[in-house]
């Protein structure tokens, strides 16, 4: 029976593409557990093709030895577009006035294969923050984005992917790190924190251009990346209820504001480079990574000693660094997932007040986060998260506390009729400051949802999450998405 | 004559003499075929009875060991992926643009858990031994199956699982936790002919406490495409 039937298969596979063979033979059945039958196979059939042939209703595997079938070029993908719109419309009751903080965003991408292996992704958005007063007078000059819509070309890039490889160039993110809320090990793309951390990660992390390239095996990935040109994180700035309060640090007398030049003064020659080796072995997630760069970023100095008028104006300066990190995550039993970040960055400029006045010191930086999520229990899940972020030099630093400690809890529900209710407590603990966030979202349709929540800054007025408290808000929003 | 005899005398033995294993490996492809596979899931969440949610999913699927599941609806999700590799599975959500470790049994949507898209072989992951043969429903001569995870980390602790003697078709399943207890039920239906073999085209998953929580999984559109292992790479697909 196994004879006829192995000169059945040589019969049906030299049938149907004569031309091409010169033997073949079969080496087997293609078992449930292939992926390791294919490598076993892979072995005994180490002079020929290995392929799959369906004998008889039965998947078997053919060993073909001869020409080998020439690889057809692959069709171009279509092109898919996708259009998000979004409204927000906030009130801040710690401030005052009362403030109304509206925004509005619509964004949209388009992808399409142009060559083999190859598509380009082009995105673009416009968004347009409305600040009021609660009585509807309008402040067209005291926000991040001064009131006017802000065009950003968002994700624009050439993305060739063949075989192992891909390599992708173009204004581009680059997600590094395992951690939530947060970006810590998340090194290569600058931030737009002019709303600190709020938003989804995705949003605050800015493209930049740059070249990418990976080779992957099924469990290891190796990324190069050159970043050629520099770009800051972007900053709130004066009299934007995110930049802090934090004139008093500066021994800067009453009615003196302190605020930041646009400019941004680099004091190396632009050019980052990087990468990161990660795979999966044994169940755990690791990855290594190595960047050099234009610090994103800044450290300051006074344009002059003296304040000019009222304000007291500090020009940003970038250096370079190299940071280096480990991350890892796992599961343990039950569905416990552990996750870990370590990044650690020598010779990070941060600013002092020294007997010489206001300067900069070199300061070596040590980032550890450690999470946990818990398994969901029925559709409640919790997740926890610390991170330790240590400045070690000799003197304390002015803008930030030497030691920062954050825990965060984050609870998220799955409601009926696909509602969804999340937040995350973060709190500061040597000032106990904290930041809560939450969020309901509605499904209105398949395009739509409704969204409504709250994001609580509160804390003394120099402590890490206090000194924002009047940007504190509530919100509600509208969301759509469409997509063809 | 003589071949012919022996060998349905072999092929006769062959039935009589499956083993537990042998059955599941089988009834495991006439759930769902090996190899390069794209095909569409339609899930419908039912509570009380009363459809609660729809959600769509396209899955890349490369052996058993491999895939990739997208979801296409509802849009405003659209971008949300799990992605399976060996015994390893992750989120990616556009939110994030970062992968994400979860668990098989981790729920999905509705009574559907990550694993019971994601991962639909029973062979690879559970040991397992006949309990009995018997009439199901008084209707199909039937294995019953006891199926005991054979590592941690799989969807479920273990499995009673009831295959059609004809065809090794799936017809039931009920999941336990740990403890033992019953978690859901699955009912397996609607055969078609799929890529050259019968094969259950969909899956009622019932809640074992509120029997009126279920979710319905429609498979469709199988398509055989030469997947690279590439593809499902979580560093590539989240960024």
């Amino acid at each position: 029976v196994k004879k006829s039937m192995r000169v059945f298969s040589i019969k049906t596979v030299l049938l149907s593409k004569s031309w091409l063979f010169v033997l073949a033979f079969l080496i087997g059945e293609v078992s449930a557990n292939d992926q390791l039958e294919t490598s076993k196979k892979k072995l005994k059939c180490n002079r020929g093709l290995l392929k799959v042939v369906t004998v008889g209703g039965v998947e078997r595997y053919a060993c073909v030895v001869g020409k080998k079938e020439k690889e057809s070029l692959p069709e171009l993908s279509p092109l898919n577009w996708q259009a998000r719109w979004w409204g927000r419309f906030g009130l801040r009751p710690k401030g005052t006035p009362l403030i109304a903080s509206n925004r509005y965003r619509a964004e949209g991408e388009l992808d399409k294969g142009v060559a083999p292996w190859t598509k380009a992704v082009l995105g673009a958005r416009i968004t347009h923050d409305l600040m009021s007063n609660i009585q509807g007078d309008e402040f067209r000059d005291n926000y991040s984005r001064n009131g006017k819509p802000e065009f950003e070309l968002w994700n624009a890039y050439l993305d060739f992917s063949r075989t192992n490889w891909r390599v992708r160039l173009g204004q581009q993110q680059v997600a590094w790190g395992e951690a939530f809320g947060f970006f810590y090990a998340d090194i290569v793309n600058p931030k737009d924190l002019r709303e600190r951390n709020l938003g989804k990660l995705a949003d605050l992390r800015l493209p930049i251009p740059m070249a990418s390239v990976q080779w992957s095996a099924r469990s290891l990935n190796i990324q190069g990346i050159y970043v050629p040109f520099f770009r800051p994180d972007r900053m709130p700035t004066q009299p934007s209820d995110f930049f802090p309060e934090s004139s008093s640090n500066f021994g800067l007398p009453p009615g003196i504001v302190l605020d930041t030049l646009q400019k941004h003064r680099i004091d190396d020659s632009q050019g980052d480079f990087g990468g990161r080796v990660s795979g999966t072995l044994g169940g755990v997630d690791m990855s290594v990574i190595y960047f050099n760069y234009i610090d994103r970023q800044a450290h300051y100095r006074p344009v002059s000693n003296f304040p000019i008028g009222n304000r007291f104006l500090l020009e940003s300066h970038h250096n370079r660094v190299q940071s280096s990190g480990l991350t890892f995550s796992t599961e343990l039993s039950g569905g416990v997932i552990v996750r870990s970040e370590n990044v650690y960055t020598p010779k990070r400029k941060y600013n002092v007040m020294s007997m010489s006045g206001f300067s900069e010191d070199d300061y070596s930086q040590r980032v550890h986060v450690l999470g946990v999520d818990l398994p969901k229990w029925d559709k409640v899940q919790f997740s926890f998260q610390g991170s330790l972020d240590q400045l070690g030099g000799e003197s304390d630093t002015l803008l930030r506390d030497k030691n920062v400690t954050i825990g965060s809890l984050m609870f998220r529900w799955d409601l009926p009729h696909d509602q969804e209710f999340f937040a995350i407590a973060s709190v500061e603990t040597k000032e106990m400051s904290s930041l809560i966030q939450s969020r309901y979202l509605y499904p209105i349709s398949r395009h739509h949802e409704f969204e409504t929540g709250v994001d609580l800054f509160s804390g003394k007025e120099d402590s890490f999450f206090g000194q924002v408290e009047n940007a504190s808000r509530i919100y509600i929003g509208l969301r759509g998405a469409f997509n063809g | 004559m003589k071949i012919l005899i022996t060998s349905l005398f072999f092929l006769s033995f062959n039935t009589f003499a499956q083993t537990a294993q042998e059955i599941i490996k089988k009834s495991d492809d006439a759930r769902m075929p090996t190899g390069d596979l794209i095909f569409d899931v339609w899930v419908r969440d039912f509570k009380k009875r009363q459809l609660e949610k729809e959600t769509r999913y396209k899955v890349w699927s490369k052996g058993t060991l491999m895939s990739l599941v997208d979801t296409v609806e509802p849009e405003r999700q659209k971008g949300r992926k799990l992605l399976m590799i060996n015994d390893d599975l992750w989120f990616i959500t556009p939110d994030v643009k970062r992968p994400t470790r979860v668990s098989f049994q981790q729920r999905l949507t509705g009574e559907v858990s990550n694993g019971d898209l994601s991962r639909t072989n029973f062979s690879g992951d559970y040991n397992s031994t006949i309990l009995s043969e018997e009439k199901f429903k008084g209707k199909d001569d039937v294995w019953v199956l006891k199926l005991e995870a054979a590592r941690k980390g799989v969807t479920y602790s273990s499995i009673k699982y009831w295959v059609a003697k004809k065809g090794f078709l799936p017809l039931k399943a009920e999941f336990f936790a740990a403890s033992g207890k019953l978690l859901k039920t699955a009912i397996y239906s609607k055969p078609l002919n799929i890529l050259g073999a019968e094969r259950m085209t969909s899956v009622l998953i019932q809640d074992a406490i509120q029997a009126t929580n279920e979710s319905i999984i429609h498979y469709s559109n199988h398509k055989r495409e030469k997947i690279d292992e590439s593809f499902f790479n979580k560093d590539s697909l989240a960024q």
